[in-house]
């Protein structure tokens, strides 16, 4: 075989056993790698109901045949469980470095199965697979122990995915630090790590990497991107100089209602200004770094010394960690939001949905549903910068409010009770990302039907696509049809949503990042030149919908229907100033669309459950004894 | 600008390429090409708004 290793290792913790499924080249042409390989495992592995964060859950690291290729926004993993934030399916995808050192190992994907009986770490070279105990690095941050693991295993340069105290302590929404600084951020893949006692994995492999079937193509497409990437239609040079949340973004974004403040509440942000990318550089910045072998580099480093100490190889905020511990929580301070991302790096937590939870928390603590009896004396409101990084101490640790605030805003809004649960910016339980749907409303279909819950990466940015020319001829290979405005329900918008989706799925497999402009043939071309397949836009699409499909087939059994495919309340609701007001989601638009988009998957068009004819259309008619069987 | 002229005569006005992608707001608003300017009316354009 060529482009894959052909091997998927296997560890069991709970008899500490390590095996390797070597499966056929069908079975990867079928799911390519990344989020195909999850969620074949997901559905087929891990039995109906159990607890998440129970032994009985599988921890999966996926590869795609990109990984290992010195290419732009080729070295990357999709990492899935069953999420114990929203009981569902969750793949969450991760740049860096580690995955590029697992291929070369040798291996496509890593099945971590059982618990420990003590913290371990494993490690991954090419001279075998280890257990190691991390009992001494336990109570660590990301950045010591990936420190104590380099120093003890003499590796220079180890690569380590690992968790901090949020993954050890099972907050729901820890995430997989790779690097020290990038994230597999949601849905709580940390705390299922933690779950098993699984400090780390660390890796270094030169020995294993598959070869290419066409290398002489790869270094082509290769040389084409890195030579013009600045020139492709809707690539923001900005992405080189400051990554994401430039200053242009975040101000426009800011004008039309889609830059999240005071938990959804508003849309407008009078400190937008103060806390953008662009601000972020020229304040703090130290440099710009990239994952492995990519040109772009969209990556800040950053250094704080003084109100509080950041180091620069924990990373700089992006975008979505600007707008979640920045305007959501109404905190204009930039240092402190810098150092609440630092923060969440250090312990594994999506900031993400740790800025929206504490959103959440500061609402409830605003409209005097929490206390400073509830607080442990953090006085929370909007704007606190200091009760910020206090709460985000208590929330790593499970201590005092923290304890409640790391169940996630839907856990917290059912412990908290008292109206609570309409602070809870969440679907499915898994926390809005810093994209207004109100502004996207397509993305907004995605928000609500994806089985991850709200992800700003598994859809259309509406905004990217509201007219003709360069940049939708750019679009147009995924299967986008026509422009429309962002604001959009029809079943063209539907239509367009469909092709994104599925095309971020198959990319997602491939596995690319999406800040690296390859047009969909393009990537096409890449799986050919690395599997010697003559792999089709046909095949990708059809792999995107059996990715969707599986993931629904697992939520249904987990009894997660299609009463959840739903938005918080708050966004069929303008807001009093800025972009928004009067500009709610019409709901029962929404609701038509969310319905055409069930049947555009070849799914009922009602109940959301995908058909037997469309399980045979994708090759996936084993997946039809997991469906919700008819009530007799 | 004469009366009835849209965000792409504007934007044409000033030498803003009406194939590429942009975005535009009036007030706050999100607008298209082919939506009427107004005298008074600042329209702020910018790229997409994306980013993860």
């Amino acid at each position: 075989m060529f482009g894959v290793a052909g091997k998927i290792l296997r560890v069991d913790l709970t008899d500490r056993k390590i095996t390797v499924d070597e499966p056929e080249e069908e079975f990867y042409r079928m799911y390519l790698g990344g989020a195909g390989i999850v969620s074949y495992y997901l559905l087929k592995e891990v039995p109906q109901g159990i607890d998440a964060l129970s032994p009985e859950n599988k921890f999966i690291y996926a590869l795609g045949p990109m990984g290992g290729l010195a290419m732009p926004g080729a070295t990357r993993a999709c990492v899935g469980a069953k999420s114990p934030l929203t009981g569902g399916y969750s793949k969450s995808e991760v740049g860096g470095f580690v995955p590029m050192e697992i291929k070369k190992a040798g291996y496509d994907a890593i099945i971590v199965e059982g618990k420990a009986d003590s913290p371990v770490y494993l490690l991954i070279t090419d001279d075998g697979v280890d257990i190691k105990d991390a009992s001494h690095l336990w109570g660590k941050t990301v950045m010591d122990a990936h420190d104590t693991i380099e120093e003890e295993t003499g590796i220079r340069n180890i690569r380590t995915a690992a968790i901090g105290s949020g993954g050890e302590n099972m907050v729901r929404y820890a995430c997989v630090i790779n690097d020290l600084k990038d994230a597999a951020g949601r849905g709580g893949l940390g705390a299922v790590m933690g779950s098993k006692n699984l400090k780390a994995i660390a890796a270094r492999g030169r020995r294993g990497m598959p070869k290419s079937a066409d290398p002489k193509k790869i270094r082509e497409l290769t040389l084409t991107m890195n030579q013009g990437f600045m020139e492709v239609p809707l690539f923001n040079p900005s992405m080189s100089e400051v990554g994401t949340g430039e200053h242009s973004m975040m101000i426009s974004g800011n004008e039309v209602g889609n830059m999240p403040s005071y938990n959804f509440g508003k849309n407008d942000f009078p400190a937008t200004e103060a806390i953008t990318a662009t601000a972020t550089m020229e304040v703090y910045g130290t440099g710009m770094e990239g994952c492995a072998a990519c040109a772009i580099r969209c990556k800040k480093t950053v250094e704080i010394n003084e109100p509080w100490n950041v180091d620069k190889r924990n990373g700089g905020p992006e975008y979505e960690a600007l707008g979640s511990l920045g305007s959501t929580c109404g905190v204009d301070d930039l240092a402190a939001v810098i150092k609440a991302n630092e923060l969440a790096n250090l312990y594994s937590l999506d900031s993400i949905s740790l800025g929206v939870t504490i959103a959440f928390g500061m609402e409830c603590f605003e409209n005097e549903i929490l206390t400073l009896e509830d607080t442990g004396g953090i006085d929370l409101r909007f704007g606190n910068a200091e009760a910020l990084i206090q709460t985000i101490e208590a929330i790593a640790k499970r201590e005092g409010i923290g304890a409640t605030l790391a169940e996630g805003t839907k856990r917290a809004a059912e412990i908290i009770g008292q109206g609570a649960e309409e602070f809870a910016m969440q679907v499915k339980g898994l926390e809005l990302p810093m994209h207004d749907p109100r502004v996207k409303q397509g993305l907004g279909i995605i928000y609500s039907m994806e089985a991850a819950g709200a992800d700003h990466c598994a859809g259309l940015h509406d905004t990217a696509a509201t007219q003709w020319g360069a940049g939708f001829e750019h679009m147009k290979g995924m299967g986008l049809t026509v422009p429309l405005p962002a604001d959009d329900l029809s079943m063209d918008k539907v239509a367009n949503q469909r092709a994104a989706h599925t095309n971020n799925l198959f990319k997602d497999s491939a596995i690319a990042c999406s800040f690296v402009p390859w047009t969909f043939s393009q990537l096409i071309e890449i799986i050919s030149a690395a599997t010697g397949w003559s792999y089709t836009g046909h095949e990708a699409q059809q792999l995107g919908q059996r990715i969707a499909t599986l993931g629904r087939i697992f939520n249904l059994r987990e009894g997660i229907d299609a009463t959840r495919d739903e938005l918080p309340k708050r966004f069929f609701n303008g807001t009093e100033t800025g972009g928004l007001v009067g500009g709610g989601i019409d709901k029962a638009k929404m609701d038509e669309a969310i319905h055409n988009m069930y049947a555009m998957m070849g799914w009922d068009e009602q109940t959301g459950i995908p058909t037997k004819v469309k399980l045979a259309e994708l090759g996936i008619s084993w997946a039809a004894e997991e469906l919700p069987q008819p009530v007799a | 600008m004469p009366d009835g002229s849209t965000v792409a005569d504007a934007l044409a006005a000033i030498g803003i390429d009406s194939e590429a992608q942009w975005n535009a707001s009036i007030g706050g608003q999100l607008v298209y090409k082919d939506a009427e300017v107004s005298d008074g009316d600042d329209l702020l354009v910018f790229s997409p708004i994306a980013g993860g």
